[in-house]
C-alpha cells in the first residue's frame, strides 16, 4: 500500500511525459494554449529540444520558447533535426509555464501542411531506424 | 566388447546433449545483445499512461496541485523500485518522519539532478529515452546507458576486490556468471543513498551495505526480465524483491546519446524553475 505522503512526496517532482532532468513542476498541466505563429529555430539539443516560436500579436510579436524531450526520445517520436525550419508557419500546443514566462512544454506541432508531430510515440514502422 | 562400445555411445550422447544445452545456452545469451527499454518507458511515451490515467476513477484525481495527479498515480503503479522498500522498524519510523517535513503539494518544487542515475535505478528508467545496450564478451557483460553511464558486470570468474581495494561508487561493483542463459550478477559497494535520481521520502534509502542479486533472462525474444533481490540487514526486515520487464527496441538500431550539459535552459532563478533564453 503506499502511502498518501508518500505519493505527495513523488507528486512533487514528476509527472507524464517525465524526464529524469528535473521537475516538470514548471509548467502548469492543468492548462493549453495554443499558439499560431513562425518557427524561428527547433533546437536539436540535450536535454531538451526546444522549438522557439516567433507569435504575433497587435502590438509586437513575441518568441516562445517551447521544451520538448532529448534528441533521442523526440528521435522515437517521429520528430527530425529539420522537422521545422526557420521560417516554417507551425500551430503549437502546449502547457504553459507558471511563472508566465513565454514557454512552455510542447504537446503537439502542426505545420503549414497539416502534418501533425507530437509528444507521443507513434506505433513502430517495423524496420529500424537509423 | 559391445557393452564396452554402448558405454562410449552414451557418454557420447550425454556429452552431445550437453554440448546442445551449452550452444543454445550460449545462444539465448546472444539474444540479449542489442538495445531495451523498461516497459515503463514504453507505456510513458505510446502515451498509455496518460490513457489509463483518463479512465481512472474519479477518486484518484485530487484538486489541482493538492497532491499526485491520475498520471503520477498511473506510473507508480509500474516504477518497481520506487515502491515502499520492507524497512525495519527504526527506518520506518525514519521515513514516515521525513514524510511529515514535505512541502505543500503544489510547490514549485526545483529539483534538478544532472548526475548519472546510479545503479539500481539507472536498470529501471521510466523515461522516454531511458533506454540501454547490452554487450556481452566472453570477459564481461556491459550495459550502456544514453547518457554515458556505463555498468560493468565481469564474468571472467574474479571476486569483489578486497576491502582495502573496494570503495562505495554509485554504479556498485558487479560480478556475474552464466547459468545457462540466465546472467546472475552480485553486486556490492554501491554508494549508501536514496534510490531515486530525484531523492523522494518514502522511497527506498539504502545502506553502503545493501548486497544486490540479479537473475536477467529473456521470456521471449523480446522481452527481457531482471528478477532482483535487494538484501540490506541495516535497513530493511527482509530482502526486497522486484522484477523489471524491458522490451526490445525496434524503431531505432543505434545508441543516441543524451547529456544535461550541452543546452540546458531550464534554470533556478528567484526560486523558480523557468526556461531562460539562448
Amino acid at each position: 500500500m503506499i502511502s498518501r505522503s508518500f505519493l505527495l512526496a513523488a507528486s512533487l517532482l514528476c509527472v507524464t511525459p517525465c524526464l529524469a532532468h528535473h521537475s516538470f513542476a514548471m509548467f502548469d498541466q492543468t492548462k493549453t494554449v495554443t499558439l499560431q505563429g513562425t518557427v524561428k529555430e527547433l533546437q536539436w539539443t540535450n536535454p531538451h529540444c526546444y522549438l522557439q516560436v516567433l507569435v504575433p500579436s497587435q502590438h509586437a510579436t513575441a518568441e516562445w520558447s517551447i521544451e520538448m524531450h532529448s534528441p533521442l526520445a523526440m528521435y522515437r517520436m517521429g520528430w527530425r533535426p529539420g522537422s521545422f525550419k526557420p521560417g516554417d508557419k507551425v500551430t503549437v500546443v502546449l502547457n504553459p509555464l507558471k511563472d508566465g514566462d513565454n514557454g512552455g512544454r510542447l504537446l503537439t506541432a502542426v505545420d503549414a501542411d497539416g502534418r501533425k508531430l507530437g509528444t507521443t510515440r507513434q506505433p513502430a514502422a517495423g524496420k529500424p531506424q537509423s | 566388447m559391445i557393452q564396452r562400445v554402448g558405454q562410449i555411445v552414451a557418454v557420447l550422447a550425454v556429452a552431445g546433449g550437453l554440448s546442445v544445452a551449452h550452444a543454445q545456452a550460449k545462444q539465448a545469451a546472444a539474444d540479449m545483445t542489442g538495445l531495451w527499454e523498461t516497459e515503463t518507458s514504453v507505456a510513458v511515451s505510446n502515451g498509455e499512461i496518460d490513457k489509463a490515467a483518463a479512465n481512472a476513477p474519479a477518486s484518484h484525481a485530487g484538486p489541482p496541485g493538492a497532491g499526485p495527479t491520475p498520471e503520477e498515480l498511473e506510473l507508480f503503479k509500474h516504477v518497481k523500485l520506487w515502491q515502499p522498500p520492507p524497512y525495519n522498524a527504526e527506518w520506518q519510523r525514519k521515513s514516515q518522519e521525513a514524510s511529515k517535513h514535505l512541502p505543500p503539494g503544489d510547490s514549485t518544487q526545483v529539483l534538478k539532478a544532472c548526475s548519472t542515475g546510479g545503479f539500481p535505478a539507472v536498470m529501471e528508467s521510466f523515461a522516454p529515452d531511458g533506454m540501454f545496450q547490452v554487450v556481452i564478451t566472453r570477459a564481461e557483460t556491459l550495459f550502456l546507458f544514453p547518457d554515458g553511464e556505463v555498468r560493468q558486470v565481469y564474468t571472467d570468474g574474479r571476486h569483489h576486490p578486497g576491502p582495502d581495494d573496494l570503495w562505495p561508487t554509485p554504479i556498485g561493483d558487479s560480478i556475474g556468471r552464466w547459468a545457462g542463459a540466465t546472467l546472475v550478477i552480485d553486486t556490492i559497494a554501491r554508494k549508501a543513498g536514496p534510490i531515486a535520481r530525484l531523492p523522494i521520502p518514502g522511497m527506498a534509502d539504502l545502506s553502503e551495505h545493501a548486497h544486490f542479486t540479479e537473475r536477467i533472462q529473456l521470456k521471449d525474444a523480446d522481452t527481457l526480465q531482471d528478477e532482483m533481490t535487494i538484501d540490506d540487514p541495516q535497513r530493511f526486515s527482509r530482502p526486497w524483491q522486484i522484477a523489471i520487464r524491458y522490451k526490445r527496441v525496434t524503431d531505432v538500431n543505434r545508441m543516441i546519446t543524451t547529456n544535461c550539459t550541452e543546452n540546458d535552459r531550464d534554470q533556478i532563478i528567484g526560486g523558480k524553475q523557468t526556461i531562460v533564453p539562448r
